[in-house]
């Protein structure tokens, strides 16, 4: 990446939106109380075109996501409300991964009893966030959003949440979602989907 | 790192409710009074059975809903609903007193209490939205109620985020509320009438009123009772409702002399139906449940395979 690099490593094309920046990076997530979508590394860049325009780019956790509308609608009024007409926000598909959650969100996610495994990680090496036990056995990959699964912990028997990235790393998919930016045809083909496939 | 987690056990009642007076939490491997994990899991259990068939009766509005964007919100409440269920059953299974196929079973064979607003017909898209705002809103206000201190410690951790999402379903209730309230007449009277078959059932969603002694606000699973959290949701919605342009339908609504919204006497008698799965529309709606769950049987089996 090139350029200037803002709260969880993504770029910060222009200092004179400093403050938008702030102030999106605040914007919680719908469904996961003080987490932000910022703390989750959704927000890819923040651009001030003009003093009318800003474009966003934002990446869901999943394609899909249903929580994305409410997300959008948070941003747009969080961009208007500092001045700007427009917010034009962009989907940049096929590059979050796990990776991309702060060390902040972990933490926060953790309280809230949600354990992220980062890319290659699994199970075995995670701790219960209630009593900090290895015994976290799965129990099923789907849970109330596509980004999380659950698991049990058999020493405290707490309901724990898993956030993981589902699909296998490829170098590549970064490059190839790049590729298909603003091309409207390719926006809602996934690269990752022709590597893994959801249940 | 410990493997092993600590066993507290009372020797008596007052030993244990000295224990939860002084904001004791209770785990799962506690040796607690069978009483109280009776009482607890009859409360997860019917939680449980509520979000499960929430997400089934509702399913079928995912395709019915307007455009794109309310579809993908409907997905996202009924998976959520499903999801929550998921996690509620695992805690309710875990106090060893049904399996989770006794609790899918009897809640599918219509032996299971669920909540009274599952057991009405939904007629037009505005009852649904009336569901999306004002029954999340009132879930949301028991739950809240719950996550403030419940006693028991599994319970009160998935409610964290369980209570999370609801808040989230809420804000899709409301944009969906405000395009009707915004809209053309046909649409505000859409609502209206929903609003008018939906009250009642949404007053009595909060329970009758709570027994002198009740169990589990004794035990500290509920923090209010009620007739408390029927009128926490009154203060706020019924002026919500009227500044939207919308008549509470209730001849008997008044403001006391400190501006407080007293509604008028309930009739308990639907109510009263819908716990004996004698409501309205019950038989239908644990035939609709069933169908759904039966449907989507090859689902679960291939994940487990």
């Amino acid at each position: 990446m090139n350029g200037p690099v803002g709260m969880n490593g993504s770029p910060m094309k222009n200092h004179s939106g400093t403050e938008l920046r702030l102030a999106i990076d605040a914007i919680r997530d719908p469904e996961l109380g003080d987490v932000t979508i910022s703390d989750l590394g959704l927000i890819r860049s923040v651009l001030v075109v003009s003093k009318d325009q800003v474009d966003i780019e934002i990446s869901p956790t999943f394609l899909g996501c249903v929580a994305m509308g409410i997300m959008q609608l948070d941003i747009e009024s969080t961009v208007i409300k500092h001045g700007y007409r427009t917010a034009n926000i962009r989907h940049v598909h096929a590059v979050w991964s796990t990776n991309d959650i702060s060390v902040e969100g972990l933490i926060k996610l953790r309280s809230m009893g949600i354990v992220v495994l980062r890319r290659d990680e699994d199970l075995t090496r995670a701790r219960c966030p209630f009593c900090d036990s290895t015994k976290l056995e799965r129990r099923s990959h789907a849970g109330s959003t596509r980004c999380r699964s659950v698991a049990w912990c058999a020493t405290c028997r707490n309901v724990v949440e898993l956030m993981e990235s589902k699909f296998s790393p490829n170098p590549n998919v970064e490059s190839e979602a790049r590729n298909c930016q603003g091309d409207q045809e390719h926006e809602n083909v996934p690269t990752e989907s022709i590597s893994y496939v959801h249940v | 790192m410990r493997d092993t987690f600590k066993m507290r056990s009372w020797t008596d009642i007052n030993e244990f409710e000295a224990f939860l007076g002084d904001g004791g939490i209770v785990e799962a491997a506690d040796f607690m009074p069978d009483e109280y994990r009776g009482e607890v899991f009859r409360f997860i259990e019917m939680h449980a059975n509520s979000e499960l068939f929430g997400g089934l009766c509702e399913r079928h509005w995912v395709i019915r809903a307007p455009g794109l964007h309310r579809k993908l919100a409907f997905l996202a409440k009924t998976q959520d609903e499903i999801g929550h269920a998921h996690l509620l059953y695992m805690v309710a299974a875990d106090l060893n007193i049904k399996t989770r196929q006794q609790m899918i079973d009897d809640l599918m064979g219509g032996r299971s209490k669920f909540h009274n607003v599952f057991h009405y017909k939904t007629h037009t898209w505005a009852d649904q939205i009336v569901i999306a705002f004002l029954v999340d809103a009132a879930a949301l206000t028991t739950q809240q109620a719950v996550l403030k201190q419940c006693s028991y410690g599994p319970y009160r951790r998935i409610l964290k985020r369980i209570v999370a999402e609801e808040g989230f379903h809420m804000r899709h209730g409301e944009e969906m509320l405000l395009t009707l309230a915004d809209g053309t007449d046909k649409q505000r009277e859409l609502f209206q009438l929903a609003l008018d078959r939906w009250w009642e059932a949404v007053m009595h969603f909060f329970g009758p009123p709570t027994r002198a002694g009740d169990l589990l606000i004794r035990w500290k699973v509920k923090s209010a009772t009620n007739e408390e959290l029927r009128d926490r949701f009154v203060q706020k919605f019924v002026p919500m409702l009227h500044d939207y342009g919308f008549r509470v339908p209730d001849s008997q609504l008044h403001q006391d002399t400190n501006g407080a919204w007293k509604i008028g006497e309930i009739d308990w008698s639907a109510l009263k139906a819908t716990q004996s799965n004698i409501g309205p529309d019950s038989a239908a709606r644990i035939a609709l449940s069933k169908a759904a769950w039966d449907d989507t049987a090859w689902v679960r089996t291939a994940l487990s395979a």
